[in-house]
This record gives C-alpha cells, sequence and structure tokens, in this order.
C-alpha cells in the first residue's frame, strides 16, 4: 500500500490532482460550517458581479443567492452522486462480469451479456435523461438511472480479467480441492481484479458528475437541491449580461473532473493498468 | 464486394434483429412504468377530466389494453414501421422524427470528423515528440477539453463569438429572416453548424488523442516497425506505410463505441444552440411527456446505434484481413 502511495507520487499531475480533489472534498465536508444558511436563501441584492461585496466574493445570482454557497453545497451534490452511484454501478458490474467471465461459454454468460450489449446499445444519456424525467427528477432516481447505465463497462471488464484468471493453477488448484463456486471468484479471484476496478471507478465518478450536471442544466436535477447544473442552467437566461453566472459554476465542475481524471491517470500507472479505453484512465 | 462479404454483412444484419426486439421491448417496459396516466395529462390540458373523457382518451390510445397486448400492437406497429401519432404535434411519430434526423446526423458526424482528424493528428503529433513540451502541451489540452462539460463549453463559446465578437450565429440552423438558396444556404447552414459541431467534439477529440498516442508507442516498439528504421527507410515512409494503418482499428473501434454517446451529447448540445435536431426533439418530448414520440426516439436512437456499430464492423472486416468474415 505504502509503495503504491510512492509510485503515485512519481507523477507530478497525480499529486496536483489529488491535492485539487482533497480541495473540492473539503469544500463539500465543511460547506455546513462555512455557509450556515440554505444556499437556496435569498440574502443579498441580486446580480452582485464577483469582488463588488467583499461578503459575497463570487457575486450573486439573480434572485440574490450566494454564489459561493450554491457552489459548496453543489459541491456536496457532485460528489454524493457521483460515488454512490459508481458504487452501485461497480457492485452490479463486478457480479455480472465475475458470473459471467467464469461461466464462460454457459448459458448464463451468453444471457448476461446480452443484457450487457442492450445497454450499450442504447445511447446512456438518453435513457438516463428520460428515466429521471418521467420517472421522478430526484436524488434517488438521478442515481439509480446513472448507476443503471454506468456498469456495463464494468461488467465487460471484470469479465475478460475472470476468464483469464479462472485458467490459472491457483483456481484451477482450488477447483480441485472442491471449494464452491462463489467461494472461488469471491476470494480466489476477485481480489486479483482490484486494480482494474479501482482505475475504472475513479474515472467513472468523473463521468457520473458530468452525467449529472447535464441533467439538471436541463432542468431534471432534484429541484430541492442546488446543484452545478442547475446554477449554470439558471444563469444561462443572463448570458449576455451576466456571464460570471455560468462561468463559475463551470469552473468548479471542470476542476472537479480534472481532479479526477488526474487522479485516474496516477493510479493507472501506480498500479500498472494498460489503458482502458477512457482519455483519462 | 466478393460473395464472402456479402454473406458476412447479411449475417450481421440477421444477428443485430433480437438485439432490436430487445430495443423495443426495454423502451416500452420504461416507458410503461413510467407513464402514470397518459390520459390525466391529456385531460389536464384541455381541462375537462371527466370519466367518461378519460375513457375515451384511454381507449383511442389502446391504454385500455393489457400490457402484453400493448407490447405486441407495438411490436407491430414497428415492423410497419408506423409508431403512432405524437401527442403535441398531431403527426405521425415517425414524420416528426424523421424531420429532424437529417440536421442531427449533420451535426453528429461533422463532430465525428472534426474529433477524429484533430485527434488522430495530435495523438500522432504527440506520440513522435513524446517526453518533449510539445507532447506535455497536448496532454494538457486533451485532459481540459475531457473534463469541459459540453454545455458550458457551448455557452462559453457564445459569449465569445456570438455575443462578444458577433462573428456567429448563436442558435438555429438558418437564419429565417434571410431566405437563402443555393450556394448562400450552404454558408449560411455552415456558420450555423461551426459552433455546435466544435462543442460536440470537444469530448470525443480527447479520446481520439489518447488512442491514438497510446496505441502509436505501442506500434513503435514492434519488430516491423525497428526493421523498417534499420533499412534506412525515411522517416515519413515508416510513419505513413507502417506505423499509421495499425492504430486505424482501435480508433474505428472506438468510433463505433462513441456511437450512443455522441446521440446523447446532442440532447445537450442542441439545446444550448437551439438546433433542430433530434436532441432538441427529445428534450422537448421529454418536457412535454409525449410518450408515443419518446418510444420512437428510444428506438430510432438505438437503432442507429447499431447500424452505425454493422457499418463499423463492415470497414473492420475490409481494413483487418486477420478478421474472419465467414
Amino acid at each position: 500500500m505504502r509503495g503504491l502511495f510512492r509510485r503515485f507520487c512519481h507523477k507530478r499531475s497525480a499529486v496536483f490532482g489529488l491535492a485539487l480533489l482533497l480541495v473540492v472534498v473539503l469544500v463539500a465536508m465543511l460547506a455546513p460550517i462555512l455557509y450556515p444558511v440554505d444556499a437556496a436563501e435569498m440574502i443579498a441584492p441580486p446580480l452582485l458581479w464577483p469582488g463588488q461585496s467583499l461578503s459575497f466574493p463570487l457575486g450573486t445570482d439573480q434572485l440574490g443567492r450566494d454564489i459561493a454557497a450554491g457552489l459548496a453545497e453543489g459541491a456536496r451534490t457532485a460528489l454524493l452522486i457521483g460515488i454512490v452511484s459508481t458504487g452501485t454501478a461497480v457492485s452490479i458490474g463486478v457480479v455480472v462480469g465475475a458470473f459471467s467471465g467464469y461461466y464462460a461459454g454457459r448459458f448464463v454468460e451468453s444471457a448476461l451479456m446480452r443484457v450487457v450489449e442492450l445497454f450499450q446499445t442504447m445511447p446512456q444519456f438518453i435513457l438516463v435523461l428520460v428515466v429521471v424525467a418521467l420517472f421522478s427528477p430526484s436524488l434517488v432516481m438521478t442515481i439509480i438511472a446513472i448507476a443503471a447505465v454506468s456498469w456495463p463497462p464494468v461488467a465487460r471488464l471484470v469479465r475478460a480479467e475472470v476468464m483469464s484468471l479462472r485458467e490459472r493453477e491457483f483456481v484451477q488448484a482450488a477447483v480441485a480441492l472442491g471449494r464452491r463456486d462463489s467461494g472461488i471468484i469471491f476470494v480466489e479471484i476477485l481480489p486479483n481484479c482490484l486494480a482494474p476496478i479501482v482505475a475504472t471507478s475513479s474515472i467513472m465518478v468523473a463521468s457520473a458528475i458530468l452525467t449529472e450536471a447535464g441533467l439538471s442544466f436541463l432542468g431534471f436535477g432534484d429541484p430541492n437541491l442546488v446543484t452545478w447544473g442547475s446554477m449554470i442552467g439558471e444563469g444561462r437566461n443572463d448570458l449576455r449580461t451576466a456571464w460570471y453566472l455560468v462561468a463559475e459554476p463551470g469552473a468548479a465542475l471542470l476542476l472537479t473532473v480534472l481532479s479526477l481524471g488526474l487522479v485516474t491517470e496516477g493510479l493507472n500507472d501506480a498500479l500498472n493498468v494498460r489503458w482502458l479505453g477512457h482519455p483519462l484512465a | 464486394m466478393s460473395i464472402p462479404h456479402l454473406t458476412f454483412v447479411g449475417r450481421r444484419l440477421l444477428q443485430a434483429i433480437p438485439l432490436l426486439f430487445a430495443v423495443v421491448i426495454f423502451s416500452f417496459t420504461i416507458l410503461h412504468l413510467s407513464q402514470g396516466d397518459i390520459a390525466d395529462v391529456m385531460a389536464g390540458e384541455s381541462g375537462a377530466a371527466s370519466p367518461a373523457i378519460l375513457r375515451d382518451i384511454r381507449h383511442s390510445f389502446g391504454l385500455d389494453q393489457p400490457a402484453m397486448t400493448q407490447l405486441a400492437e407495438l411490436g407491430s406497429r414497428v415492423i410497419r414501421f408506423n409508431l403512432g401519432k405524437s401527442l403535441r404535434y398531431d403527426k405521425p411519430v415517425t414524420d416528426v422524427i424523421f424531420e429532424r434526423t437529417l440536421p442531427t446526423l449533420l451535426l453528429t458526424t461533422t463532430s465525428m470528423f472534426i474529433s477524429l482528424i484533430l485527434g488522430v493528428a495530435c495523438g500522432a503529433v504527440a506520440a513522435l515528440n513524446r517526453g518533449t513540451i510539445i507532447d506535455d502541451a497536448i496532454f494538457v489540452i486533451s485532459l481540459i477539453t475531457y473534463a469541459t462539460p459540453m454545455f458550458w463549453t457551448g455557452l462559453l463559446l457564445i459569449i465569445l463569438f456570438s455575443a462578444r465578437l458577433d462573428w456567429l450565429p448563436t442558435s438555429g440552423m438558418t437564419d429565417a429572416a434571410l431566405e437563402t438558396h443555393g450556394l448562400s444556404y450552404v454558408v449560411d447552414v455552415l456558420r450555423h453548424l461551426l459552433l455546435p459541431s466544435v462543442t460536440l467534439s470537444t469530448v470525443h477529440f480527447a479520446i481520439y488523442t489518447r488512442l491514438m498516442r497510446a496505441s502509436l508507442l505501442e506500434v513503435a516498439g514492434l519488430d516491423y516497425v525497428r526493421t523498417a528504421q534499420a533499412k534506412g527507410l525515411p522517416r515519413h515512409r515508416i510513419l505513413i506505410k507502417h506505423m499509421l494503418p495499425t492504430p486505424l482499428l482501435p480508433i474505428v473501434t472506438m468510433a463505433g463505441v462513441q456511437a450512443g454517446a455522441l446521440l446523447g451529447g446532442a440532447v445537450l448540445v442542441e439545446t444550448v444552440f437551439a438546433w433542430p435536431g433530434l436532441g432538441r426533439l427529445t428534450y422537448e418530448a421529454v418536457f412535454q411527456r409525449d410518450y408515443p414520440l419518446l418510444t420512437g426516439i428510444l428506438i430510432l436512437t438505438s437503432f442507429l446505434v447499431v447500424a452505425v456499430n454493422i457499418v463499423i464492423d463492415i470497414i473492420y472486416s475490409v481494413l483487418d484481413p486477420r478478421i474472419s468474415i465467414r
């Protein structure tokens, strides 16, 4: 573990990414202390430009809401949705991938892979948008929808790893010892697939955050939450006169996704994972 | 095309049929579960929600039938290429969708070519200058283009090129006030196309750049390239004749994977730029809960993805003779 961290720190861009990510996490955790007033509360004159007032360094929006407070609450929402939906997607993907890889060639595998194929055929963002908008634009539904479309690549990855590990001697030995299949899969095989799973997860958090931002930009985010996407969507109406309303939450999104990308890159190098098909992975 | 190629194409098309059926069943299931009651929505609109009217509306959309009957009905209509009537447009769903398909295909294919050409070029330049400042610069650019949310890029481009500089139009596909024809029509569309297609290409550009760089570096160490170097061939010849063809295969594969992402991205980009395509139609249909139209969009966009992937498989089999087509 320590060796891993040392290898990770070898790359300056990875360290920079990690530091940036820690700042975002810190802001998200401290948001309720820094801004005890609800970010949706109107507490100031509207449309103050950044720097115009010392108590609102990032300015205020059309309704006189503090943008800095909105960004802090947005960080909470973004990280929450990114992490929980990725956790769910990875769990589904690992289980599906492990079983279809272990039982390759049998009916279970072909059935599971058909489902994977179906999910990879339907355009992800359209599917998420339809599900969230028609069922209910809530936090939970957003997480479910994003998780539901993000697991197939994990399943494919894990399946390929399991298929190659299945033929190795230590697995054959476990089979010869009469261990149960589920024991072999979860105790013997899966721990050896951990590296690529970890590397994929961190970039999945980034794309989940971007998907959620797109949804709430279109107006299908949870109406009770302040998110970066919804701030951009509302600021869009005053694009010509007050472009900072759009620029600031967008910059927060950009920095967060960038930090996750750099961390992924560092993890890949440290874990020695080959290219996974993501530009940053 | 030879006989084995034709049978390959035929088999590939046959293989797609069960997948297309799965798409229809899945789309129906989602919309059926979420539907609540379409009659309520419609009757609420007209302000007359008496039980008799509700029953009439349900009956006219076949909603009083059991779910399996409705699904069978949808299946048979898909085969007959008739997806019913859109609730809002009061026109057949297929007509509404086809009007919007061409602008989206124009937007997505333009973006795909922009990202492919720039991505392959930047990836190659980065690989050839590995470890230099040029490589680092391309890395940073691809990193930022990947991390920037597309709709935000679009808005920033609008601020810069339309609001500040007033060079390019902000929305639509043509200028309604101009009523252009012939060449000036083409120029008008291209002017409108530039910002949205660049916006939509950013993420994909990053993906192709990274993929191109990684696969070129992989090839660079292989024996046949080193043999070519040892023979004393000029550098550009090694690059063009020996190194470049190999990364084309993963790039082509990636283009297929990205087809769905392009259509998804089009929803955001078309909404930002008011581009009259499928993406904007999707947004409107979701907003207005136009269920027949949404069913049609889900099915058609998935069909497009399947079609692109069949074309990719065919290109692949032509590019790489090792792929068995029998």
